[in-house]
């Protein structure tokens, strides 16, 4: 018996993930697979569900609204990116060892149009937020 | 006549504990967990949006850049830049799916004939679904190719930069063999 208990944990360690909880499990996110192998980095969270787009898991405005927009610029999300970006650079005055990178965890919900992210990636690129970082279930 | 046992051998008998009940509630725990654990990996691609240029006025660039951009339209892809010897025109199969092997075959003709170039401008139509988006990536960024029996990975262009593409892609293209 305690052979076996030894095998067990032994396999439940080697699956053990340490990585930070960066995916929020919903039923209005289902996240696409792929074959990238690249694994994620801590940046701010923003997030393209079915109904909403949020940063941190606060709402910001609906994605009805921004399809219907046709401006590329998303004045919610514009005023948040630029919010978190003056935070982020005054703490970097104070702490020398933290600077501001311009980078942003994409979780997008699979079956949302390119129109939508190409309003976000517009508007996060006007911000400063240039390097962007679209999270997806590996296929392997 | 039997003899009577010492005092010290009684007061030196092992407690014997029971732990069968206790390794049972672990083993179900143990089983339960294993059942409904989900062993998902989460990995990321990256796509760096492009700076604003910085050239000065009247500064023309003489060399020659290389481009190398893919549209996706509703019905199908289209190959364009520089890089390719001619234009390909891919129809979309008839489960409304992109011909993937197809798009990554002709890829890795062309990075072969230029095997330092890394840059790909993928051009969406509004109404690609981001499923799709990251398929097409997948297939512009590398091929998997079978060598004796084993998956070898061939990296193809890891740059990608992402567009709109708003031309009318109802114009029917002979397809370029």
């Amino acid at each position: 018996m305690m052979s076996l208990f030894s095998i067990l944990i032994v396999f439940m360690l080697k699956n053990f993930s340490t990585q930070p909880d960066l995916v929020t499990p919903s039923k209005q996110l289902k996240l696409p697979t792929s074959t990238a192998l690249k694994a994620p980095t801590p940046a701010l969270k923003l997030m393209l569900t079915a109904d909403v787009i949020m940063i941190e898991d606060k709402i910001l405005v609906d994605i009805e609204s921004v399809r219907k927009q046709e401006d590329l610029l998303i004045k919610p999300l514009f005023d948040a990116l630029e919010a978190e970006r003056n935070r982020t650079e005054l703490i970097a005055k104070i702490n020398k060892k933290l600077k501001f990178k311009g980078e942003i965890l994409l979780q997008c919900d699979k079956n949302i149009d390119f129109s939508i992210v190409k309003k976000v990636m517009y508007t996060s690129g006007q911000v400063g937020f240039e390097t962007i970082y679209m999270v997806v279930i590996s296929k392997e | 006549m039997f003899e009577r046992p010492s005092k010290r051998a009684r007061g030196n008998a092992e407690a014997l504990v029971d732990l069968t009940s206790l390794m049972d509630i672990f083993s179900n725990i143990l089983m339960f967990i294993i059942i409904s654990s989900v062993f998902l990996k989460v990995t990321v691609i990256d796509i760096h949006l492009p700076k604003p240029a910085r050239g000065r006025p009247g500064q023309s660039e003489k060399k020659e850049i290389k481009v190398l951009t893919l549209k996706i339209g509703d019905k199908g892809l289209k190959l364009g830049g520089n890089l390719g010897d001619s234009y390909s025109f891919m129809t979309v199969k008839g489960n409304g799916t992109y011909n993937y092997s197809k798009l990554s075959r002709y890829l890795k003709e062309i990075k072969e004939k230029n095997p330092d170039h890394r840059d790909v401008i993928l051009l969406f139509k509004d109404s690609i679904r981001y499923n799709i988006i990251i398929k097409i990536i997948d297939a512009t960024r590398e091929q998997y190719i079978e060598e004796d029996g084993e998956k070898v990975r061939f990296d193809l262009f890891s740059n990608v930069s992402l567009g709109e593409y708003k031309e009318d892609d109802t114009i029917a293209e002979a397809e370029k063999k």
